[in-house]
């Protein structure tokens, strides 16, 4: 996979645990996943599954007591004229060291799921936002604010010269929520993580903050990650999309495929459980048949089969399937396809 | 925040009238007056007195005039020209009997806050970003063992420290060569030398609580999201702690600081006494037995509206640190 010219970040076998006293929560397992430039992936899965785990490995910000057991995220750097090539891996770094941070927020910025929580309430708007570009952009204080005004601006915030030296509860939701793109787009990074970034808002205002990203993503060229429970938004942005289910990606491929053509049971069950498109506006997972297992329960063999419907007896409830390729950049970890197993 | 602070001020004023009243009524309460103690002292000493006299002593300190018009009488002094009264029992303006004494006793409360504060501050923050560590621990048991020493017991360990390994003598606020001295470089030092003890007495027994806050604040903000925003744009460690839950966690501290300012003032008075401070403390208890009111009743107003004034001061700060309280949200 590493050959890839248009490969971004590349996660191989990822491992995320957190030891509690309680016991080991294996948050992200075995995960491997490719996104490439420019290319908006889709990360879906019930609550729990570790896509925000997956998310915050990348950017290195997992909460104690979490931490990376094994595996790699490659970050194929280049230079802004394209010419240098280098290949990091974040996973090795130390989370709190200075070699991370010229990387967290310029190559990789993020935007979380509350946009009311995301700001210091003692700061102004623009101090928080001309922060992150006085970290990776050689500029000073004037330079950097007419920047945020700018970037401020462009995520269509009126008045952007009086809102920066406003404080966030001074700012409606939208509004914040828009800052905080602002202030994740300001150093223009290769790729940005977007969590729920439209769940706190009302639906108009969703709709106008995905058009926005969508816009910018084309302008920077940058990659999303773009996590949801909402398979809807899912539809409406993303090229690919990666399915998880309790710490591994269980199926990943082309939304088209994904969409139309869906091999993993889960997946499917996924699908059955959004009202058609059209009928309603909501389209959030409705539950499907049967609990999530607590953190500490995993269940052996293939994590899914005390769910599924296709169960193979004396197979998935014994063994860890493997990877199969079902197509062009399409795979799943299911026995139906084949008898691979991904044991250690 | 002209408007916040405008409110404040009206209503610290209010709170300053009701309490003048409120001390004023205390000193009424307790049974029998000072015409009486006073009769009652020169009975003890063998002078005879009728109960003529005893009408005549209330005549002459005025206290047989109705409570709201002693009252009125008194506040009005104070407020329009600084004039405190006579002290019965020195039978000199009440101005002149805590004179220097109360600059004493101001620059050991102010003392005692900021070393409370000196410590308090970067030791919750030790703890918090060292959790559970073995310095945390330390910490913690002293504060606890500071929480657990009364304070008199205190000034005695300090005294017998203060004599045994700085030589100094003991007790007071000045060497006795330096008692009536006019101040000097060596008088300033010998008071700084007599200043640590009551000082450390009066600034420890607050600094556990405050350690706790800090930290439990701390702990608390520092896992926020927006500490974890700012550390995913790539702020390094350091400044990001000082910048964002370090300042949000003052917060409670500096609101708290009008209230440690009372404790540190009431605390004040049975330490200076076990020193021997010369300091208004030993006036005003002294004051309180002999049934001195206007003496008393000066002091008792001149701590509670160094109180109050602390807590308007404490406003300001929280309203300099926080936006929200500024612009008169509600957080
Ligand atoms: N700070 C933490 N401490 C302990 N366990 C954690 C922590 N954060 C996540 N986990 C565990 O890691 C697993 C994955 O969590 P994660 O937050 O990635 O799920 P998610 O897919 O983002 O869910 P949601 O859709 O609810 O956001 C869960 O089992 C969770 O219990
Ligand atoms: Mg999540």
């Amino acid at each position: 996979m590493a050959n890839d010219e248009r490969a971004l970040i590349e996660i191989n076998s990822l491992k995320v645990i957190f030891p509690l006293d309680e016991g080991t929560v294996r948050a992200v397992e075995d995960v491997d996943l490719v996104i490439k430039r420019g290319q908006v992936m889709g990360v879906v899965g019930e609550s729990g599954c570790g896509k925000t785990v997956t998310a915050q490995s990348i950017m290195r910000i997992v909460p104690d007591p979490g931490r990376i057991e094994h595996g790699e995220i490659l970050f194929h750097r280049r230079s802004p004229d394209g010419t240098k090539k280098e290949i990091i891996d974040i996973a090795k770094m130390d989370p709190r060291g200075s070699e991370i941070r010229s990387y967290r927020g310029k190559e990789v910025a993020m935007i979380f799921q509350e946009p009311l929580s995301s700001f210091s309430p003692l700061h102004t708007i623009g101090n928080q936002i001309m922060e992150a570009i006085l970290l990776h952009q050689d500029v000073n204080k004037k330079q950097a604010r007419e920047i945020a005004k700018e970037m401020l601006a462009r995520v269509r915030i009126p008045n952007p010269t009086r809102r920066l030296d406003q404080y966030p509860h001074e700012f409606s939701g939208g509004m914040r929520q828009r800052a905080m793109i602002a202030m994740a787009l300001t150093c223009k990074p290769a790729l940005l993580m977007a969590e729920e970034p439209t769940t706190a808002l009302d639906v108009t205002i969703q709709a106008q903050i995905l058009d926005l990203m969508k816009e910018l993503q084309e302008e920077f060229g940058m990659a999303i990650m773009f996590i949801t429970h909402n398979l809807g938004v899912i539809a409406q942005i993303a090229e690919a999309v990666a399915i998880m289910y309790l710490g591994k990606i269980v199926e990943i491929g082309p939304s088209r495929e994904i969409f139309h053509n869906p091999q993993h049971p889960y997946t499917f069950n996924l699908l059955k459980a959004i009202p058609r498109i059209g009928k309603t506006t909501g389209q959030h997972l409705v539950a499907i048949e049967g609990a999530v297992p607590g953190p500490f329960e995993r269940p052996s063999g293939c994590t899914f089969y005390p769910r599924c419907e296709r169960i193979i007896p004396n197979r998935c409830d014994m063994h860890n399937p493997g990877v199969t390729r079902v197509g062009e950049g399409h795979a799943v970890r299911c026995f139906l396809y084949s008898e691979d197993t991904d044991e250690d | 925040m002209r408007a916040f602070l405008l409110r404040r001020f009206l209503i610290m004023i209010g709170m300053l009238a009701l309490l003048s009243l409120i001390v004023f009524i205390i000193l009424e309460l307790p049974p029998g007056d000072f015409a009486e103690r006073h009769v009652y002292q020169l009975k003890s000493i063998g002078i005879f007195v009728t109960e003529e006299d005893l009408l005549n002593y209330r005549h002459q300190f005025g206290l047989d005039r109705p409570w709201p018009e002693r009252y009125l009488r008194w506040i009005t002094n104070i407020v329009t020209r600084g004039n405190f009264g006579l002290s019965l029992i020195y039978r000199k303006p009440v101005t002149d009997v805590i004179g220097e004494r109360l600059g004493f006793t101001a620059i050991l409360a102010i003392s005692a806050v900021i070393l409370l504060y000196g410590l308090a501050i970067p030791i919750g923050i030790y703890s918090a970003i060292h959790q559970y560590s073995i310095g945390d621990y330390t910490f913690t048991i002293l504060g606890y063992v500071g929480i657990a020493i009364p304070n008199f017991m205190l000034a005695l360990v300090l005294l017998y420290i203060s004599v045994t390994v700085f030589g100094t003598n003991v007790g007071g606020l000045f060497s006795p060569e330096y008692l009536d001295a006019p101040w000097s470089w060596a008088r300033l030092i010998d008071f700084l030398k007599h200043l640590w003890i009551p000082t450390i007495i009066l600034g420890t027994s607050g600094t556990a609580f405050q350690i706790r806050t800090m930290r439990a604040t701390l702990l608390d903000e520092k896992n926020k999201l927006y500490v974890t925003v700012a550390r995913a744009k790539g702020l390094p460690e350091g400044r990001l702690l000082m910048k964002y839950p370090v300042r949000v966690a003052l917060n409670p501290i500096v609101s708290t600081m009008g209230w440690e300012l009372t404790r540190v003032i009431s605390g004040a008075p049975i330490v200076a006494f076990v020193l021997a401070l010369p300091d208004t403390g030993p006036l005003f208890l002294r004051a309180l037995l002999d049934e001195d009111i206007y003496l008393g009743g000066s002091l008792l107003m001149i701590y509670s509206a160094l109180t109050i004034f602390g807590t308007f001061l404490s406003d300001i700060m929280l309203a300099l640190l926080d936006p929200r309280i500024r612009q008169g949200e509600k957080v």
